[in-house]
């Protein structure tokens, strides 16, 4: 054994010398190999991947690959028109045609602008209307015609709007891109429009509907009195067939003949004499009408004696005071201002089964002490029994608070009995149930603007089934009657404290358990 | 690999680190969600969005100790000297990493069902967010690998983890100067470019980072429109910085030094 | 078997393993033999795949570590210096984890760990914390470590380092005793113990190997001579030149001498070839001379001095 090490010794060392001069200047040729196969393989991968997520993106004729594996699977199709409006345009005679007119170069680059939501959705009605709709895009500069072609007696003022027009028989309907969302109320003070959601195809389709069957009604919405405006309430009467128009207060107000519905919507200062006379003349002969009013920083003052003494014939009363809900399970967010009402348990089918509802800056309207028992009056939401009022008080510029609780009603629906011709009178104390904010903020599927459109259509019998809801872009509210302070607060507890507590001491637990093994 | 992934997900729950971090995630998502229940309208994705601006402090932390702490406590000999590939042990340290954050989002599950209950929305553009959040997760959890395996310290490992996720994060702001910046070099009496191809130009700069945004990406999927191409982009990305990882580990078999 | 051929590792100018050629048989224990910073270390990692070698190729039971890692690296369980535990685990967490690094087969798991806990005597450790055991214990979970997956060969980085005598008494019976199925290479830089328990030593210094040998081979080789010590009572002068009388013998020297008790001491030089020889010729001169030998005994060299003479030259 040792004699065979001892050559094995000289052998390597007399090899030493040789593979000392191989080594000194090259390495081991495999490690080479190695190093290379490792850095070409990771830039070959890199490029494999540059190039593929490069081939997805590259666009040719203004589309790319990635285009045609978009799905748009939301429920609510941003980019897709629903059944509703696919089976109303089926339902319309074949020979029907029904033309959108884009007065601009179609937009190629859509995203982040209106048409990002609009071109897609607009392609979508041609392919799903079996040829009834066509859209086209049209430079009124580069083809003035069309101006003419559209509106031939010049009625509308087409030439620069940039709009759509809407077109069937001769007959038209403009829909200016941005009106076709809701903004954040918020964002737009400060001159953002931050879009909430997209009414594309409720405005078109309601157009089309219109177009095709003609307005049912006409609301008019009374202005001149410091009211909300309406943008977003008419954009849901024209889409249950009801035009809009409006009526200036004035001295000599006249209602017109063809007014099915009349509207002061969140209006802040009162009504006229002769508006007193020809509101309740209109209402007498089976009339209709929807007031709503808040108690805020624009009418604290205001106590409406001539719109009370008006409503006084119907035995409503609208108080001058602001109502304070003490009741936590009653508060959003800790707030005595922004609270939940109780719906009146008959109407809980018109709220689409929603048992409460907000309610914001409320007035208190009460019965009042009519001696004729053929008005009938119904009190549509009421407080939890801790709420207490507050009055303003000019004379110090404050609000007093009544210490009293108790349970208040913040709207009414009146009507008369044994006459032919029944009056509806709906009396809000709150214009979350009108106004544009509410429905920029909570969209047209919260259930307080679905009672809206469904007293309305009781009061019309108007048809909605074409109504198409607007698709939320953040439409995210949850049921009111979980949206209570008292939920929240059992909720935060729950989620902020012990859950969190519960993990730390688990952790605890089990470090503790370990660090002795 | 399902040796590594064992040991490695374990390990996050044999010290309190991985409870700590489960805690500080359910508190932070908690607090998110009742923020918006609180005011009556609750969007998950809005949430989940928020949460994935977190993902610059929470991939660090989830990812710095996968290598870094092997190769600083000598522990990694035990890879190199089994007969195991070091792609498995990037893969297993991998997932477990993503099956810890897969845990830390049960919290959200929790949310969505609170929502669903109090009647409102869960619907496809919320799982829409939840494909993202994953998707964006496993392109950071990758970034965070490879920024584990390039040193063996964690606190580097976490800088460096947390300075790539801010760069991409910040992608499409960086687009937006980047753009401007061009701009005002070329209309430079320098260049002194027609302001046509000086606008052409600035775009195409911009959208050319931008592009690299996974954020920009995946944007619609909130709403529910679901593309494949951000996906793959999130993937493709990932699996580049899991294998270069990979060759970074391997590397020690022959490098020269 | 592992065979070694011109190992070079460099790191920058400097090179660490300086072509380094052994080879291992199946079934010997290996000791690896040099002072700090030889180069042991470096080499060890790249016979087990942790370190890439600048050239040389290491082949593992004929599979190389370069070009077929996995099937090489089946072969060896390794402990490296620092042994490679994770304090967050228990032993028996940790030793199933390396099971499954192993792809220990589930079925052989629990009676293979039994085995290797009684045999690194850590049965009662099984379900402590690694980084609450002793330094001892954490070497013997090292060990247990690369015993797991029963692979042929061990190889063991200073396995005793740091411990108590009475520990590293204990480790080298479990070295021995692991020796019976196992092809062992154990490095280390304290001679003794490569001397207890090793069948061969390769020597390396300064990344080169210095000697190759069986350690009673290696001492003779070094010498070439028998040296004897012999203390006896009697003349001094009239002993030696007696002594050196004796055929075979080379040179005699006093190494003590007490003229009051007539007790000395002499180192005797022989050709180690006649060694046997020269012994009962000593012997029978002595007893003639009717001179008592009080102490008589062979001076084979230790192999700290071999070491010194071969790491110094």
């Amino acid at each position: 054994m040792s004699s065979k090490d001892k050559t094995n010794n000289n052998e390597a060392s007399k090899t030493e010398a040789i593979s000392e001069n191989k080594t000194k200047n090259n390495v081991d040729v495999r490690a080479g190999k190695l190093k290379l196969f490792s850095i070409s393989s990771f830039v070959i991968l890199l490029v494999i991947v540059l190039a593929l997520n490069i081939i997805f993106s590259l666009k040719i004729n203004n589309t790319s690959i990635d285009d045609y594996l978009t799905y748009d699977m939301s429920s609510t199709g941003q980019n897709s028109i629903s059944d509703i409006s696919v089976s109303y345009i089926d339902s319309l005679p074949a020979d029907t045609t029904i033309r959108i007119v884009g007065l601009f170069d179609r937009p190629t680059n859509l995203k982040d602008t209106p048409y990002e939501y609009i071109v897609p959705l607009l392609d979508d009605y041609v392919s799903k209307s079996s040829g009834k709709v066509t859209v086209e895009y049209i430079n009124p500069t580069k083809y003035p015609s069309i101006i003419s072609e559209l509106d031939p007696n010049g009625v509308y003022d087409l030439a620069s709007s940039n709009n759509y027009v809407v077109y069937v028989n001769g007959k038209i309907i403009e829909i200016n891109p941005v009106d076709c969302f809701t903004y954040d109320p918020e964002m737009l003070q400060y001159g953002y429009y931050l879009p909430t959601s997209n009414i594309v195809e409720q405005k078109f389709t309601s157009a089309i509907v219109n177009l095709t069957q003609g307005y049912t009604y006409t609301a008019y919405f009374v202005t001149g009195l410091g009211e909300d405006s309406h943008t977003q309430l008419s954009n849901m009467l024209s889409s249950m067939s009801i035009g809009s128009e409006q009526i200036m207060a004035s001295d000599n107000f006249v209602i017109p003949s063809d007014c099915s519905l009349l509207i002061l919507s969140g209006i802040n200062t009162d009504i006229t004499d002769s508006m007193s006379s020809a509101i309740k003349d209109y209402l007498s002969s089976g009339g209709k009408i929807i007031v709503s009013v808040n108690f805020f920083s624009t009418n604290v003052s205001e106590s409406f004696p001539k719109l009370n003494l008006l409503l006084s014939n119907y035995n409503i009363c609208i108080q001058n005071a602001l109502l304070i809900e003490n009741n936590p399970g009653y508060q959003i967010n800790n707030d005595s201002y922004n609270t939940l009402i109780d719906v009146n348990s008959d109407l809980i089918e018109y709220t689409g089964g929603a048992t409460t509802l907000r309610n914001s800056y409320a007035r208190p309207v009460t019965a009042a002490d009519s001696p004729y028992n053929y008005v009938q009056v119904t009190p549509l939401f009421a407080t939890s029994t801790n709420a207490s009022i507050c009055t303003y008080d000019p004379a110090t510029d404050n609000l007093i608070q009544n210490v009293v609780q108790g349970q208040y009603s913040v709207g009414m629906y009146a009507t008369f009995t044994g006459t032919p011709t029944p009056p509806d009178v709906y009396v809000f104390g709150t214009t979350t149930f009108t106004s544009d904010d509410y429905i920029n903020n909570f969209g047209f599927n919260d259930a307080n603007i679905v009672f809206t459109r469904n007293i309305i259509r009781g009061m019309l019998k108007a048809d909605d089934s074409v109504f198409v809801e607007g698709k939320p872009l953040s439409d995210y509210s949850i049921k009111t009657e979980y949206a209570n302070s008292n939920t929240a607060t059992v909720l935060t507890f729950v989620l902020v404290a012990i859950l969190p507590l519960g993990l730390i001491i688990a952790g605890v637990v089990v470090y503790n358990k370990r660090k002795n093994l | 690999m399902s040796a590594i992934y064992k040991r490695e997900l374990a390990s996050y729950f044999r010290s309190p680190v991985g409870f700590v971090a489960l805690a500080l995630f359910s508190f932070l998502s908690g607090f998110l969600f009742i923020n918006q229940y609180r005011d009556g309208m609750v969007n998950i994705s809005t949430e989940i969005m928020s949460l994935c601006s977190f993902f610059v402090v929470i991939i660090p932390v989830i990812t710095m100790g996968l290598f870094a702490e092997d190769k600083r406590r000598g522990t990694e000999v035990i890879f190199y000297t089994n007969p195991i590939s070091m792609f498995e042990v990037v893969l297993g340290k991998f997932f477990a990493a993503m099956t810890l954050i897969a845990i830390l989002f049960l919290n959200v599950f929790l949310h969505m069902i609170i929502t669903a209950f109090s009647g409102g929305v869960v619907n496809i553009g919320t799982w829409g967010s939840v494909i993202v959040y994953f998707c964006l997760a496993m392109l950071f959890t990758a970034i965070g690998v490879f920024a584990s395996s390039i040193t063996d310290t964690q606190i580097v490992s976490a800088i460096v983890c947390f300075v790539m996720i801010l760069v991409v994060q910040l992608l499409e702001t960086v687009s937006v100067l980047a753009s401007a910046g061009v701009a005002s070099l070329l209309s430079s009496s320098m260049f002194a470019l027609e302001p046509d191809k000086i606008n052409k130009a600035s775009n195409n700069v911009a959208a050319a980072i931008a592009w690299f945004s996974p954020f920009t990406k995946t944007q619609d999927f909130r709403y529910g429109v679901f593309s494949i191409a951000p996906l793959i982009f999130c993937l493709s990305m990932a699996l580049l910085f899991l294998f270069l990882t990979y060759r970074i580990l391997e590397k020690k078999r022959w490098s020269q030094k | 078997m592992i065979e070694i051929t011109n190992l070079v590792k460099r790191y920058g100018d400097i090179k660490a393993v300086n072509g380094i050629s052994f080879t291992v048989n199946d079934g010997e224990v290996l000791g690896f033999l040099g002072p700090n910073g030889a180069g042991k270390s470096t080499t060890m990692n790249i016979i087990t795949g942790y370190l890439s070698s600048t050239s040389g190729s290491v082949k593992v039971n004929g599979h190389d570590i370069l070009e077929e890692p996995d099937l090489a690296k089946k072969c060896i369980g390794y402990l490296p210096e620092l042994p490679p535990l994770y304090f967050d685990m228990t032993v028996l967490e940790y030793l199933n984890f390396i099971c499954d690094l192993k792809k220990v087969p589930k079925k052989d798991r629990k009676e293979q760990l039994a085995s290797i806990l009684s045999m690194v005597k850590i049965v009662d450790m099984a379900d402590r914390l690694i980084g609450n055991l002793s330094k001892g214990y954490k070497q013997r979970v090292g060990i247990a470590q690369a015993l797991v997956g029963n692979p042929d060969i061990l190889i063991l980085d200073e396995p005793t380092v740091g411990l108590d005598p009475n520990q590293i008494l204990e480790i080298r019976k479990l070295i021995r005793k692991l020796a019976q199925k196992h092809t062992v290479i154990l490095s280390s830089h304290i001679l003794s113990e490569v001397q207890a328990v090793c069948d061969r030593v390769v020597i390396i210094n300064k990344g080169k190997v210095a000697a190759i040998d069986t350690i009673t081979d290696l001492s003779t080789k070094l010498s070439g001579s028998t040296k004897l010590s012999l203390s006896f009572k009697g003349p001094e002068k009239d002993v030696a030149n007696k002594l050196r009388a004796i055929p075979g013998v080379t040179n005699v020297v006093s190494v003590v001498s007490n003229e009051d008790t007539s007790i000395h001491q002499l180192e005797i030089t022989a050709e180690s070839d006649a060694k046997s020889d020269v012994r009962t010729a000593i012997f029978y001169t002595m007893s003639k001379g009717g001179w008592p030998m009080l102490e008589f005994r062979s001076m084979d060299p230790t192999l700290e001095e071999i070491f010194l003479s071969i790491t110094s030259a």
